[in-house]
């Protein structure tokens, strides 16, 4: 008996019992889409972080510190001046403090643009790029000149078609010179990293923006090795430089962060990817049970054919494929519906489709055929034992 | 001898007050190309000795011989090929699969056999027209009538020609003709080398073989040869 064959008879016993073979695969379908769903949404955040990390750009220090007492030194000049000396090490240095500060153009509002007091560095450092007109300079930075880059959202909520340069905007009652655009870094919404306005950082004053002793900065080194190098003389310099009992700071990588994120990334798949194998486990004990109940229903069947001279081998295999067949259709089906939700979600949430990886779909459907042979085997191998006459005088 | 079974018993629920001895001690040897019916009441046990002989149960006590080797020796897989290349089986309730046409049915063993398809097809068609089924190849068992079932089951157990053919009550569901057709059938395999066992209740049926053995209360109580003005009786006459 070829495998062909049984594997038809197998599809005409499924379909002969529509309703319970339904019933069957619906373990295995949810379990398989739950599955897919769930993973390929957590690799869509993992994308997602990874894609604003690499924004970014590689080897940026992430260096944060603040004081709690009042009336210490406010040592940011002197942080700038330190970076400016590690030249060897350091391609640039800017704070990635922002505020809130309400922009208006002509009639127009925008109250949720987030200020940025920029360096001269300012776009290596955050990875910006510019679309027209020109970046923040030292020149506007020394004479703390009224000028602005645009983020593209402000930028097209201002301006639209007109051309920006040149424009004259108004941050908190001030006159600022629109002197370049940012390229869209996201999606150019409302909430996005696109809704940003650089001012040079000497500008902080006559806004009314204060980070007490606080700092936050973005620093960009040359390579790898200058990354290491310039964490460990910018941590010894801070340490130095800092009250000793009130104070905090911390000198981070993205490196280690976008490690770190990556791990618990991972271990949050693992969890939610277990949670959806136990759903999957409860389905395959579904195939099992109804393998039962089919095989105590065709006992008489089974013993018409092991009468005409079906071997234990031909039993076994047909009620093996009758499971496989079936996990691997509520297989197939799951993977299609958790292809097309997590596009769905993906869609929703990230603004991007992103459809599940071939990885876990071969994962999900072998996984699922794997189960209809394990749970399957059992009540086939029960059937196959039986004598032909005690089979055929069950009723 | 082809069949030679020794002091053969099949007991149920053995040591229990529901106790039934099926068969008693039983001993019986047919020889190839015989002709032989087993007759017997309902419950005298001549199904339970069919069953025996043809490699479906196994006797509780006893020895069966088949063709000079020991049943209880043979491994499940070659008993399995002998059912289904030697014996050709004729139930008493048909034993068809209900989800399969009734060309299905037929093919199903020589599927099993390892056939292949052109030659399966030949022997199902052939076959099923020689029970005059040629029209009703693509119906289930439950679009069949009773006696059409019946010849389905005949037509799947003499497809390969096999040489032991054993059938229970073959004409019980058919009318007199239909049944005297079947009773020529076997009887013409019996002529072409093959080894028939019928079972029968019926006493002027089992005339049609060419050897009786009555069996009751799982005894065999007579063996007597038929003689062949008795046999040609029954063959020429309509009414089997």
């Amino acid at each position: 008996m070829t495998i062909f064959r049984t594997t038809k008879m197998a599809f005409k016993s499924i379909l002969h019992n529509k309703m319970r073979s339904i019933l069957t695969m619906l373990g295995i379908i949810i379990g398989v889409w739950s599955v897919i769903t769930l993973v390929s949404v957590i690799q869509g955040v993992q994308r997602q972080t990874m894609e604003a990390y690499s924004r970014m750009g590689s080897n940026i220090i992430n260096a944060y510190w603040g004081t709690y007492g009042s009336g210490e030194k406010d040592i940011t000049d002197d942080f700038f001046d330190e970076c400016a000396s590690l030249k060897k090490y350091i391609l640039g240095v800017t704070s990635t403090n922002s505020s809130n500060i309400t922009a208006k153009y002509k009639s127009k509002t925008l109250s949720r643009s987030r200020v940025y007091m920029a360096s001269d560095t300012f776009d290596i450092c955050m990875g910006t790029n510019l679309a027209s007109g020109r970046s923040i300079g030292y020149a506007d930075i020394k004479n703390k000149v009224k000028v602005c880059v645009l983020g593209s959202y402000p930028a097209k909520e201002f301006f639209g078609l007109e051309n920006p340069i040149g424009k004259q905007i108004r941050l908190g009652g001030v006159y600022y010179t629109v002197i370049g655009v940012y390229e869209s870094q996201y999606n150019n919404s409302e909430w996005s990293t696109d809704n940003i306005i650089a001012v040079p950082r000497t500008c902080q004053r006559s806004l009314g923006v204060s980070n007490g002793n606080n700092g936050d900065f973005n620093i960009k080194c040359k390579d790898k090795e200058s990354l290491d190098m310039a964490m460990f003389l910018l941590n010894t310099w801070l340490t130095q430089h800092l009250p000793q009992n009130n104070s905090y700071h911390s000198v981070y990588s993205n490196q280690q962060w976008q490690e770190q994120e990556q791990e618990a990334l991972d271990m949050f798949t693992l969890v939610v990817a277990g949670i959806a194998g136990i759903s999957l486990l409860v389905g395959g004990i579904g195939i099992m049970n109804i393998m039962l109940v089919s095989v105590a229903e065709r006992t008489r069947e089974i013993g018409i054919r092991l009468s005409i001279g079906a071997k234990r081998k031909d039993i076994i295999t047909q009620f093996l494929i009758e499971a496989s067949v079936i996990s691997a259709c509520g297989g197939v089906i799951g993977i299609v519906l958790g292809a097309v939700t997590s596009a769905m979600l993906s869609s929703a949430f990230f603004q991007a489709v992103y459809l599940p990886s071939v990885f876990i779909i071969i994962l999900a459907f072998a996984f699922s055929v794997a189960l209809g042979v394990f749970f399957g085997f059992y009540p086939a191998n029960k059937a196959s034992k039986m004598q032909p006459v005690d089979a055929l005088r069950n009723n | 001898m082809l069949i030679d079974i020794r002091r053969v018993s099949k007991i149920y629920n053995e040591g229990k007050e529901s106790e039934v001895r099926a068969l008693d001690d039983v001993s019986l040897r047919i020889d190839y190309g015989e002709c032989t019916t087993i007759l017997g009441h309902s419950g005298s046990g001549k199904s339970t000795l069919m069953n025996i002989l043809g490699c479906l149960d196994i006797p509780t006590y006893g020895d069966y011989y088949l063709a000079g080797e020991a049943v209880s020796e043979i491994p499940p897989s070659k008993l399995s090929s002998i059912r289904n290349r030697q014996i050709g089986f004729i139930f008493q309730g048909f034993n068809l699969i209900p989800g399969l046409t009734a060309y299905e049915n037929v093919e199903l063993p020589l599927i099993y056999r390892g056939m292949p398809r052109g030659e399966r097809h030949d022997l199902c068609v052939q076959s099923l027209a020689e029970v005059g089924l040629e029209k009703r190849m693509d119906h289930r068992p439950t679009e069949l009538s009773g006696g059409q079932q019946q010849r389905v089951a005949i037509a799947r157990a003499l497809a390969a020609k096999p040489p032991i053919i054993m059938a229970d009550e073959p004409t019980g569901n058919l009318d007199s003709k239909a049944g005297a057709d079947i009773m020529k059938k076997l009887i013409s395999m019996n002529d072409n080398g093959s080894t028939v066992i019928l079972i029968t209740h019926d006493l002027h049926l089992a005339k049609a073989a060419k050897r009786i053995i009555t069996i009751s209360d799982g005894k065999i109580i007579s063996d007597e040869p038929v003689s062949e003005d008795e046999r040609r009786a029954v063959l020429e006459g309509d009414a089997v």
